[in-house]
């Protein structure tokens, strides 16, 4: 029986049940529908992080000083961290004479939470340093300057950038801001030893950010060594951490071996990229096991369907065979008639899960603009790629298959003599 | 050496076919000799339980017997592998049946399509055929019924052509005239005697002696045993049967 045969006999066959056949593949079509939603919401948001990490650069290399971990219970909020090998003013030396590396910028850590005020034209008010971590730097939103200019991650950076929120919470109105930057300012900080000490510095600028205040590294220098009451803090503790922009992609991961060899830790993008990827497989799978969970019980369906339509059919299947059907040729008819119920939920399944994708495409932004939430990434979450169509289909189609072939076989195996006689 | 002309198309040696029914072991078909020539009208007679359908299903490919060989067209269909049984059953054999056995949902034209699908023929090429056929049954007008919209005897004329469709050389018909009314059941067997007349191999299982009767040959059968061999009688005045040859 040639195959174009068997697929318009199983056609008209389900056609002649309609009610029977639309009922079953509601199964099918409810986990396609899962499983296409949840995957397309990891597609799309795997997509957006990937993105910003390929706009980012895929050839910066971060490198953080191994720490000794301080034994549990002992944490202490004050202590100095003390890195096995610091990145000491040396070491970065020796980072930027590593072949293939372009530039290095270093990020400074701050004591914990000093108290600290600041003072400009004689206005006292409190403001909180912002750790940089470099991380976050690279995932956070980028800002905007809406005076002066941005703190740079060199040695030698000096000044203070404000943010807007901490700005106005001290007063100061939107008017008032441009005329902030280049002014001479004063912080105070209070040691939890009682001392105080002042700081001269100036504001560099002034950003719509929503967290405290950015300071340069080497203003961060001057207050850290006062604070620990060590000059020498930066040969022996070193930066917290340095950012190694390479000359080109090829360069990072040769240069991160590097680094690791000089015994300091190195992640890279691709690191942090093959991560976020494996984290987000993860999710996927484990989001379309609920999918997963209605195809299995939409598969018992099909198996009942099937297994009814056999029973229906035991005579029509003794009279193919009188004439001739071979037992492959039942075999593959019933087969493909289940594959089929499956191939209808799934195409249901996936044009409704492409449309529900499409609507709450539109809807979320809409939702976050109501609350006033600006968007972390912008507003494409749910993607539906061909693969995703391709791999929904051929899957669903698979269950019905997989449903359908015990049955098929035991309409295949059918006595035709028994099946004749059968009323 | 016998020419391929004189070799019977069928030959059946020393054939048995049991069954088992409960604890006790039945003997349909209890050790059975016998030659069907090319071309002979065989009607197989006997009271039900004799084992002449047993018999016809086994030439037929649709049963396997318990020893003894099936010889068709020189090949012993009793050791043939299933594919070859069903390439039997497809190409050599046509089966008529007394509760005709079409397909309900589907039209007489496609009723009769449906071997050459199996057999993989082109839908232009199967159409055309089971078209011609239907006009030589006299169906011309009917090709788009189906079976319920037909009468017992378009019905068995539609199964009639469903089993020509792949120009079987045996024709094998179980009480085809038994759901149908004297008259439309002298109208089939008028055609299955013409068809005989064209050459066709034709074995009839029949409990009625007026249709066993058109048949050149009729062999008795009681208890899954050969009883008796006769001479037709219809085959003489129609002038068809083994005679006509």
């Amino acid at each position: 029986m040639k195959f174009t045969d068997i697929i318009r006999t199983a056609l008209q066959n389900l056609g002649r049940r309609k009610v029977r056949t639309v009922l079953t593949s509601i199964g099918v079509f409810v986990g396609i529908l899962t499983i296409v939603t949840m995957v397309s919401l990891g597609i799309g948001v795997q997509k957006q992080v990937t993105d910003t990490i390929k706009a980012l650069g895929l050839e910066t290399v971060f490198v953080n000083p191994k720490v000794a971990r301080q034994p549990t219970g002992a944490y202490n909020p004050f202590a100095r961290p003390h890195p096995d090998k610091p990145l000491s003013p040396a070491a970065v030396d020796s980072l930027k004479a590593v072949r293939g590396v372009k530039s290095v910028e270093v990020l400074l850590d701050l004591p914990a939470a000093p108290e600290m005020t600041l003072t400009i034209d004689g206005k006292t008010f409190p403001i909180t340093l912002q750790e940089r971590d470099p991380e976050a730097r690279i995932f956070g939103r980028p800002q905007t300057m809406l005076a002066g200019q941005y703190v740079a991650d060199t040695s030698d950076a000096k000044g203070i950038v404000l943010s807007q929120r901490l700005l106005k919470g001290a007063g100061y109105k939107d008017a008032q801001l441009a005329g902030l930057a280049g002014k001479a300012a004063t912080i105070s900080v209070t040691a939890p030893r009682g001392d105080k000490a002042t700081f001269k510095t100036s504001v560099l600028g002034v950003s719509n950010g929503v967290f405290g205040a950015e300071l340069g590294n080497a203003d961060k220098l001057e207050l850290k060594k006062w604070w620990y009451n060590d000059p020498n803090i930066l040969e022996t503790d070193g930066y917290g951490a340095a950012v190694v922009h390479t000359e080109s992609l090829n360069d990072a991961s040769r240069v991160a071996k590097e680094v690791d060899s000089m015994g300091f830790d190195s992640a890279t993008l691709q690191t942090f990229l093959d991560q976020a990827n494996r984290i987000f497989t993860v999710l996927q799978v484990m989001l379309s096991s609920v999918g997963l969970l209605a195809l299995l019980v939409a598969s018992i369906g099909i198996v009942n369907t099937m297994i009814m339509a056999i029973y229906e059919r035991t005579r029509e299947i003794g009279i193919l065979k009188a004439i001739g059907s071979s037992n492959g040729d039942v075999l593959r008819m019933f087969t493909l008639e289940a594959g089929m119920i499956g191939l209808l939920g799934g195409v249901v399944g996936v044009i409704s899960g492409w449309l529900l994708g499409l609507i709450l495409n539109a809807l979320i932004p809409e939702y976050f603009k109501g609350q006033g939430v600006p968007l972390p990434v912008n507003s494409t979450f749910f993607v539906v790629t061909w693969e995703l169509v391709a791999g929904a289909l051929l899957f669903s189609t698979l269950v019905g298959i997989v449903a359908g072939i015990y049955p098929a076989f035991r309409a295949a195996r059918l006595d035709p003599l028994a099946a004749l006689r059968h009323e | 050496m016998a020419t391929y002309s004189e070799q019977p198309i069928i030959n059946l040696v020393s054939l048995t076919r049991q069954y088992r029914m409960g604890p006790t072991l039945v003997s349909a078909v209890a050790g059975i000799d016998l030659q069907i020539s090319r071309g002979d009208a065989v009607a197989l007679v006997g009271p039900s339980g004799s084992g002449k359908s047993t018999l016809l299903n086994l030439i037929g490919g649709l049963d396997r017997p318990t020893s003894g060989e099936i010889w068709v067209d020189g090949e012993n269909i009793a050791r043939a592998s299933d594919r070859r049984l069903v390439e039997h059953r497809r190409t050599r054999i046509g089966f008529v049946f007394q509760s005709f056995n079409l397909l309900p949902q589907r039209t007489a034209l496609e009723n009769v399509e449906l071997p050459m699908m199996v057999g993989g023929l082109p839908p232009r090429e199967r159409q055309a055929r089971a078209r011609e056929l239907l006009e030589k049954m006299g169906l011309g007008q009917r090709t788009g019924h189906k079976p319920s919209e037909l009468s017992g005897g378009e019905q068995q004329r539609v199964a009639i052509a469903r089993a020509l469709a792949n120009k079987p050389s045996i024709l094998l018909a179980d009480e085809p005239t038994g759901n149908l009314d004297s008259a439309t059941g002298t109208e089939v067997m008028r055609l299955l005697t013409d068809l005989n007349a064209e050459g066709l191999t034709l074995i009839i299982v029949t409990h009625d002696m007026s249709v066993a009767a058109y048949a050149g040959k009729i062999i008795r059968l009681r208890d899954g045993k050969i009883e008796g061999v006769e001479e037709g009688i219809g085959n003489r005045e129609s002038g068809i049967g083994s005679l006509a040859r």
